[in-house]
């Protein structure tokens, strides 16, 4: 029965829900339609739809995008359960209840919207959707537009709005704090307010003076001076510094330096100094170089503007990538990622791959920003005023057709005394052989002119010298004629070159700047590129994949002429050469040709202030193609083959006569020219400036107006170029491109397309100051209230999306941002007083009770928040303090060591500075609007040890003087934590003085008891070791004495040198022989200083053989001499005792080309500057050598490759020498020779050791301890490890304090004190 | 904000020791995830990183058909190389042996290291996506070929925190002139997360191991400051009505006076007796083996003491293009190079396995042997290798791994992995789930992201675990 009755009330269960479903399904209201179409619809599909569906993905095994899925329910259950919300998991999932947090890694949905589910469940959760949604209907329930106009309603893409009411700042945090019913604290005092104002402004602390000064001012008197001073600009420049990522490094293998980018720094100092306005830094920012009028700094002769783009360029680079497209992407996808989230608050990045998942910025928001970018590329911009960049150009120009006259007057006139060149001369001989290779050469040249070639360019043609893209005040409007010449700036020479057609940098002076690069190209298949170019030895020409502006092992760079091979030319580069690249590699990448002089190529430059390229031609063709025969070496001798005449010498004058002649009109042809070229730097026609009567004076003056041309000024920054659109990658993955996005702004402001045939980076600086833009002013306003208060009104100050946190007082936001615009016209200073003339910024830091429960992260300003100071204004305020800054603004970056303010203290990516990073001074990789306020023990450390402190506070200490101690350490309280220090405090520390001055009495007793310790341990430890020792000796010794009475140790050296008896060979007839300065001198052979000794011939053959010597060297530093060589007698081969070749300050066995060389891997050496060391290296015949320092191994032995056979009578030692027959660089060794021996075998180890100590019956102590028994060993160890611990102790106790220790002692201790860090 | 935000927020950026994580609870609710936590089978990593690129076909992964079709051209497409200079097939020159039970075959370059091969579990399917050094080891080490993540050690230390106080979590050490791979201590860096995960590189020959650990003054006088210093502190904090930050400021100097002396004191490895010693190598007439050894050898008394995740370095080896930062990067002379290399390591970290196992040390204590990418089957010049991201061999013992085996494979010539492709999130996410953490709930938010060591991949290689 009971049974019967369950199934029943199954059954029941079954109709009943059954029942509830029709009813819900039949029943729903239009209202109850309305309600889920609108309210509960939009938010399934862009929230949940994603990983609950019923087409793809349905993660726990829920589907939400029909009606019987989400009553079905997930794995977990019930999801909805109809009229109960209360039971339904969907609910604890939408209110973060429980570990079940959906969205998943979103955030919590707006209340309003959980509010809606709740509703919706409570009335039975009315559902239309009764059959699972075709793609079509997914689609469309997803679709971006719908996503969009949704995601719209977030708070930060809302239009910023002016509040009617309150009118200030204070009264809206009033109202937040009534609110919650919290009351503000009474205003701080004076002078903490003051200690405020100098860090929040200035970013250095105030000194007593400074104190005294602001005593006597009004709160607006003391903020109008600290905006006035220089620091300002110092300090609100870093904070603009952490928004950009600044960086002086690219990073990755190799770190290369960002050239310049200090100029940036100092560009944000000045701005901000001078108050330039936020929407102009902007413009500058993201187009400085393409204003109408750009901002010019008279005083320093350079455009401002220009120089605000660097910072696109501090972007990271990858080593020698082989995806070059891949490598673009990602430095493009930084350069994106950081603007966004600096200037806007919005993390495009975040849609590289895919719309973005939780704000209103779709996939093709992201490649039309790339597209942007994407017409840009790395470059280098000159920022010196126009008018310098121009100076005398004109002038230079029109001097030029005189020259020419004037130059072409002189040389007709030379003529007929004009000898044949000797190249000329000499063909002669065989002339109408010479002549038909010349003429062949011509066919040739032709032949590759008409061959066929997949691109082709003559950058003497208008056409195609229009198609390359020029950069720097070098190039000229046109191409250069055949004809053109420079002239010589210095010297007897007149002229430098005459020039075939073609691109120069140098027309009129090698000081211009310049970069010349072809159109982009795609290759397919097996290419070569050829370049015919010219230039000094900085110059370069490479070929630039992707734009990726680094060198490296397949992104091949050509030095374009060296400095041997120009003296040899008789000028100042290599001549005319086909520069040939395989780029087979390559295939399937976009790639351009780039020539640069020595300070032009976007990344890799020196620092050479005249340089020069020129290109004629260049081509690419299919990889195999063969244009090594192109004829281009006689090419200046086409004219001469042309020429009539009987003999050479009238074929020569012929010639030269007419192309004077053509030259002087302006008519030659670049074989003329190169012939005249060729002519006149053989010296045949007169080319020496006081040899040319007319043309003289006007070269003179052209050189004085070349001479006032100044080098350029470079900074890095974007070059425009071919304006294309981006394809939006499929998924990110840029193998993969799908349709062009045009470039436009995002989507959810104006997705206009931009109607430009640039770049549009003036188009997008114009997108973000336009007035219904919602995030450029509320950003900078509140990254401009995050530094006045420590934290933002939107905490995430670089995130404004929905995955940042939403503002605690909006209103107020949106006031600040009106106010910022309409009010104070976009003035950075403005907006600083403003906020520190709040009640807000001048009251007490201590909370209430109530705020610490209510408000704990002081959101609602009822206190001033107490900060750690940032890294640099540590770092600052120990230097200050010290008084030991170094004010200097501006100008180079120097290391952390320096004195200079930490904005000036360089940020190299890979070598980061120690103490600003221990502080969370920021890694520079992505926008940092506000940094992590981290409190680890690395910092005590740093500042209890750190030597940069150490030495801060013995300055500090010695900088204050008041007599007595109360007074002294009253100034140190005021110049370091600027107040007095308070009755107790000064108590504290005057008890804390009278402890120091009483240890110096307590470490001196200490000492003397250590001291007596040690020596009774050191006796006992003898007392054990001393007798077994004996015993052992003795018994060796019994040993010894079997086969030799006493005598020196002999192990049957052929050679033996002891310097203290002479140069005499001891032992056989190898005397040594003085070279250069080597001389005997107590007792010892010295060398170095261009001596060295040598032996006469020896009279044995040697294979294998050991070397010995006693040795002092003069200095540990010295690198790769030899100390005792075994060679033959010119040197060629050679085996030898050497140091610290490979590595520094480790000995090996030196040899001919390294052939017998290994590493033996020895320690350091640390003692043979200071004493004479015994060194040994035993070769054996089998090819194994074996090193050895003061009687024991050193390293370990290898097995040589080859063994060197050494002839009697043709081979030698030599002392102090590595190897050959003169002292040389990098050889010589420099010190003192003792004794030295020759074996002709390689000598044991025990032999070794014997001779190492000199005696025969010599014991070492480890063989004393070895013969311990385990416990007497123990007892040896327990002595030696406390004598070792009351070393350590003594050391410890450190010396007696003098009272300078003392007062040290206690500057250093108030940089430990936490008030010295914090700002209250 | 809510309340329970501000808590972890303030967890996040505040410690008072490098222990303070783990002991205020740091296994938080992002660890434990919705999916529920693994077990955990480890509890500390020993990271030996050999820097430039090891040949996977001369050490883990023996292909016989090198040395078959020695000087041959590739029958295959051969993908761009670094230094685009790609010879013929080039034959091992070291020969193979089976080891063990599991009778894996290991080269003789590490004839020591293979007499754990019954371990070891050999994954000779590793991939990465790049193939230049700075880029491969930060992939390796963060996940992303760029400067700004955290490294696998810094985020173990972020999971884990320390279960020492004294200690930091996370150690590189550094011996013999060691120094950081291409790519600078970024390497070792925190990232995103706060500055405590950050590495503390430890030299460990050096008097002075770890940078400002050196006392300024002597012990005795440092207290006396640091009395003075806490009671004006204490005026100063009582002055705000106690505020959190100053305090935990205040008691790091305690933590900071104590860590000066636990230190040199683990790093001080004189107490070990000499039979230990020799068994790390350190002491051996070969100097490398003997700094490498002290680093191994220091590895096991960080691990005895608590520290979740130390990184050993190579120390420089000037052959065949391998330099100071890269010493395995024989692009020419391999057979020298990696007879050196190998001879460098080999000892101490076979000496490593044998403690660690003797002390019972070894279940609980993970050993990832990996560089950034392998080498070419195919020579570069005539007796080089260039880099090759396709296919590289890795291991890993102790900790749960199971040894003996071996898992994917790469073609016959060595070249690409053909059977169960790895990736670095792959091995990190392996080694999350034996130090017991989901790797998929293991987030922290940043830049508006809840991101992970794994960004959106990774799967725990579960066939190389016991």
């Amino acid at each position: 029965m009971k049974k019967f009755h369950s199934t029943i009330e199954q059954c029941l269960f079954v109709v009943l829900t059954l029942l509830i479903r029709n009813i819900s399904s039949a029943e729903i209201t239009p209202d109850q339609i309305e309600f889920f179409e609108t309210k509960i619809r939009p938010v399934l599909a862009q929230e949940c739809y994603e990983c609950h569906n019923s087409r793809d993905k349905a993660k726990s095994g829920l589907v939400l995008d029909y009606r019987d899925g989400l009553l079905k329910g997930g794995d977990t259950g019930l999801t909805v359960v109809p009229g109960k919300p209360d039971e339904s998991i969907l609910m604890e999932a939408l209110r973060h209840e429980y570990d079940l947090e959906m969205p998943k890694a979103g955030v919590k949905l707006d209340p309003p919207i959980v509010e809606n589910f709740e509703k919706w469940i409570a009335m039975g959760a009315p559902d239309p959707r009764d059959k699972p949604p075709t793609d079509d209907e997914l689609a469309e329930d997803t679709n971006w537009e719908s996503i969009l106009e949704t995601r719209k309603n977030w708070w930060s893409f809302q239009p910023i709005v002016k509040p009617e009411s309150p009118s200030n700042v204070d009264a809206f945090l009033q109202a937040g704090l009534e609110e919650k019913g919290l009351k503000s604290a009474e205003p701080a005092n004076k002078q903490t307010v003051t200690r405020r104002l100098y860090f929040t402004l200035t970013g250095l602390p105030p000194t007593p003076k400074e104190l005294d000064q602001a005593k006597n001012e009004t709160h607006e008197q003391t903020v109008d001076r600290l905006l006035a001073s220089p620091h300002f600009g110092e300090r609100w420049a870093r904070h603009w510094m952490d928004w950009i990522r600044y960086a002086e490094s690219h990073g990755s293998e190799g770190d290369p330096k960002i050239d310049n980018a200090f100029m940036y720094r100092d560009y944000l100092i000045r701005a901000l100094n001078e108050d330039v306005k936020y929407d102009q830094l902007l413009r500058e920012h993201v187009a400085g170089d393409l204003l109408e009028k750009p901002r010019l700094n008279t005083d320093l002769g350079i455009n401002e503007s220009m120089i605000a783009t660097a910072h696109w360029r501090m972007v990271f680079h990858g080593f020698a990538p082989t995806d070059a497209l891949d490598e673009k992407v990602r430095f493009t996808d930084d350069q994106i990622n950081v603007f966004t989230k600096a200037f806007q608050g919005l993390t495009v990045s975040c849609a590289r791959c895919h719309d973005h998942k939780f704000d209103a910025i779709s996939q093709a928001d992201y490649y039309a920003m790339f597209g942007i970018l994407g017409s840009t590329r790395p470059g280098r911009k000159l920022i010196d005023l126009p008018e310098i960049l121009e100076k005398n150009k004109v002038e230079l120009a029109a001097l030029k057709p005189k020259i020419r006259k004037a130059l072409a007057e002189d040389w007709l006139a030379a003529v007929a005394d004009a000898k044949v060149p000797a190249e000329i001369a000499k063909l002669e001989k065989n002339w109408e052989v010479e002549k038909k290779k010349i003429e062949l050469h011509s066919a040739l040249r032709e032949g590759w002119e008409t061959l066929e070639a997949r691109k082709r360019w003559d950058l003497g043609e208008t056409g195609d010298f229009h198609a390359w893209y020029r950069y720097g005040n070098g190039l000229p409007q046109k191409s250069a004629a055949a004809g053109e010449f420079t002239i010589a700036t210095t010297g007897k020479n007149a002229l430098d070159a005459i020039l075939p057609s073609g691109a120069y940098s140098n027309l009129l002076s090698s000081k211009h700047a310049a970069r010349l690069t072809s159109p982009e190209f795609s290759l397919e298949g097996k290419n070569q590129l050829y370049v015919l170019a010219r230039g000094d030895g900085k110059a370069m020409v490479r070929y630039v994949v992707q734009n990726y502006p680094r060198s490296g092992t397949v992104f091949k760079v050509v030095s374009l002429g060296s400095v041997k091979k120009a003296k040899s030319n008789g000028g100042s580069s290599q001549p005319w050469k086909w520069h040939a690249f395989d780029l087979e590699f390559w295939d399937g990448d976009d790639v351009h040709i780039e020539l640069s002089t020595a300070r032009d190529a976007p990344l890799l430059t020196k620092p050479d202030v005249r340089s020069w390229f020129g290109i004629r031609k260049a081509m690419l063709v299919e990889k195999g193609t063969n244009i090594a025969a192109n004829g281009i070496e006689t090419e200046h001798l086409e004219v001469l083959a042309k020429a009539e005449g009987e003999t050479i010498n009238a074929r020569f004058k012929n010639a030269l006569t007419a192309a004077i002649t053509r030259w002087g009109k302006n008519e030659v042809t670049d074989a003329d020219a190169l012939f005249l070229d060729f002519v006149v730097k053989q010296n045949v026609l007169p080319n020496n400036v006081g040899g040319l009567s007319k043309a003289a004076p006007i070269i003179e003056n052209y050189r004085k107006l070349e001479e006032a041309i100044k080098s350029p000024t470079r900074v890095h920054g974007l070059d425009e170029w071919t304006a294309r659109n981006q394809p939006l990658y499929d998924r990110g993955d840029h193998k993969k491109p799908l349709e062009d996005v045009p470039r436009r702004f995002l989507d959810a402001i104006d997705a206009t397309p931009y109607q430009t045939d640039k770049s549009g980076r003036l188009e997008l600086a114009a997108d973000l100051l336009r007035e219904d833009n919602p995030f450029t002013r509320r950003v900078i306003v509140n990254r401009i209230w995050h530094h006045v208060f420590g934290q933002g009104i939107v905490p995430t100050a670089d995130n404004f999306g929905r995955m940042g946190e939403k503002p605690s007082h909006p209103e107020l936001l949106d006031f600040l941002a009106v106010k910022f615009s309409d009010e104070f016209d976009w003035s950075f200073k403005k907006m600083v007083k403003y906020l520190v003339s709040t009640d807000a910024f001048q009251r007490g830091s201590t909370p209430s009770a109530d705020a610490v429960t209510k408000d704990p992260n002081n959101q609602l300003l009822s206190h001033f928040s107490v900060k750690r100071l940032e890294a640099e204004v540590v770092r600052d305020a120990l230097l200050v303090v010290a008084q030991k800054l170094d004010s200097k603004m501006y100008d180079s970056s120097v290391n952390g060591n320096a004195p200079r303010r930490s904005v000036y203290v360089e940020v190299i990516r890979n070598r980061l500075d120690p103490f600003l990073s221990v502080y969370d001074a920021p890694v520079p990789f992505s926008a940092t609007g506000r940094r992590s306020e981290t409190n680890v023990p690395a910092q005590s450390l740093t500042m209890l040890n750190n030597s940069f402190v150490v030495q801060a506070a013995q300055s500090f200490a010695s900088a204050t003087t008041e007599e007595t101690d109360a007074g002294r350490i009253g100034q140190m309280w005021l110049t370091a934590l600027g107040r007095n220090p308070s009755g107790s405090e000064l108590n504290v520390a005057s008890g804390f003085l009278d402890q120091l001055r009483n240890k110096t009495v307590e470490i001196a007793t200490e000492q003397k008891k250590l001291d007596a310790q040690a020596v009774e341990l050191q006796t006992r430890r003898n007392a054990i070791l001393n007798p077994v020792r004996e015993k052992l000796q003795a018994a060796l010794a019994k040993e010894n004495g079997k086969q030799e009475k006493k005598g020196p140790v002999d192990f049957g050296a052929i050679g033996h040198w002891d310097f203290a008896k002479g140069p005499e060979d001891q032992k056989g007839d190898a005397d040594v022989e003085f070279v250069g300065n080597a001389k005997i001198n107590g007792g010892a052979l010295i060398v170095g200083d261009g001596g060295f000794g040598k032996t006469k011939p020896l009279t044995s053959d040697l294979k294998a053989k050991t070397l010995e010597i006693r040795i002092q060297l003069d200095d540990l530093d010295q690198r790769a001499g030899g100390a005792m060589t075994l060679q033959d007698l010119g040197g060629g081969a050679f085996d030898s005792i050497v140091y610290s070749e490979r590595r520094p300050k480790r000995w090996m066995s030196g040899s001919s080309g390294f052939s017998r060389t290994n590493d033996f891997n020895g320690t350091d050496e640390k003692d043979v500057a200071d004493q004479p060391v015994h060194l040994v290296i035993a070769y054996e015949a089998n090819g194994t050598i074996r090193g050895y320092r003061n009687g024991t191994a050193y390293g370990r032995p290898y097995v040589a490759k080859n063994v060197q056979d050494y002839k009697k009578g043709a081979s030698q030692i030599l002392f102090g020498l590595r190897h050959g027959t003169g002292v040389s660089e990098g050889r010589a060794l420099r010190g003192k020779i003792f004794e030295a021996r020759l074996y002709d075998r390689a000598l044991n180890e025990s032999e070794i050791a014997a001779l190492a100590t000199g005696k025969r019956d010599f014991v070492s102590e480890k063989e004393v301890i070895d013969s311990l028994t385990d416990e007497r060993q123990k007892e040896l160890f327990d002595f030696e490890t406390q004598i070792a611990q009351i070393q350590n102790d003594r050391k410890a106790l450190g010396k007696g304090l003098t009272e300078n220790d003392v007062w040290t002692n206690l500057a250093h201790s108030i940089f430990n004190l936490k008030e010295f860090i914090y700002v209250y | 904000m809510n309340a329970n935000f501000t808590r972890r927020h303030f967890l996040q950026q505040t410690s008072a020791g490098f222990g303070a994580m783990a002991l205020t609870g740091m296994m938080h609710r992002d660890l434990l995830g919705a999916g529920g936590k693994p077990p955990a089978k480890a509890k500390n990593v020993i990271l030996c990183y050999m820097s430039g690129g090891v040949s996977q076909v001369d050490s883990f992964d023996p292909k016989p058909r090198l040395n078959a079709e020695h000087g041959k051209p590739m029958p295959m497409k051969v993908e761009r190389t670094q230094f685009n200079n790609n010879g013929q097939i080039l034959g091992s020159p070291f020969s193979f042996q089976k080891y063990g039970e599991s009778g894996m075959e290991v080269s003789e370059i590490f004839e020591k290291t293979a007499e754990h091969a019954d371990e070891l579990a050999v994954i000779r399917s590793m991939t990465s996506s790049v193939n230049e050094h700075a880029q491969g080891n930060f992939l390796a080490h963060t996940g992303f070929p760029f400067l700004g993540h955290p490294t696998a050690g810094a985020w173990i230390s972020h999971g884990l925190g320390s279960a020492n106080e004294n200690l930091p979590a996370y150690c590189v050490l550094q011996s013999g002139g060691a120094v950081s791979p291409h790519g600078g201590v970024g390497l070792f860096s925190n990232g995103f997360l706060p500055a405590q995960h950050q590495a503390s590189i430890l030299k460990a020959d050096s008097p002075d191991p770890v940078s400002n650990i050196k006392p300024s003054q002597a012990k005795s006088l440092q207290r006396m400051r640091l009395d003075f210093v806490n009671q004006i502190d204490q005026q100063f904090s009582k002055s705000l009505g106690g505020n959190d930050k100053v305090d935990a400021a205040i008691k790091n100097y305690e933590t900071a006076f104590n860590m000066q002396a636990a230190v040199p004191e683990v790093c001080d490895i004189s107490g070990e007796s000499e039979a230990t010693k020799k068994l790390y190598g350190v002491g051996d007439s070969d100097s490398q083996v003997s700094a490498y050894g002290t680093q191994a050898l220091l590895a096991r008394r960080l691990v005895e003491r608590g520290v979740r995740f130390i990184e050993l370095s190579c120390l420089p080896q000037s052959k065949g293009a391998g330099q100071g930062a890269n010493p395995w990067d024989q692009h020419g002379g391999l057979e020298m190079g990696h007879t050196a290399m190998a001879h460098q390591v080999d000892q101490p970290i076979a000496g490593l396995i044998t403690d660690l196992k003797a002390r019972g040390l070894l279940d609980q204590t993970l050993i990832v042997f990996t560089g950034e990418f392998g080498r070419t089957p195919f020579s570069q010049g005539s007796d080089g290798r260039d880099h090759n991201p396709f296919g590289f061999s890795v291991w890993m013992a102790g900790g749960g791994i199971k040894g003996g085996s071996v898992y994917g494979a790469t073609d016959g010539y060595g070249y690409k992995v053909v059977d169960k492709p790895t990736t670095f999130f792959d091995l990190w996410a392996t080694v999350l789930h034996q130090l017991g953490i989901n790797h998929e709930d293991f987030t922290y938010r940043y830049a508006g992201r809840d991101v992970r060591l794994t960004d959106v991949h990774g799967h725990v290689l579960h066939d190389v675990l016991s």
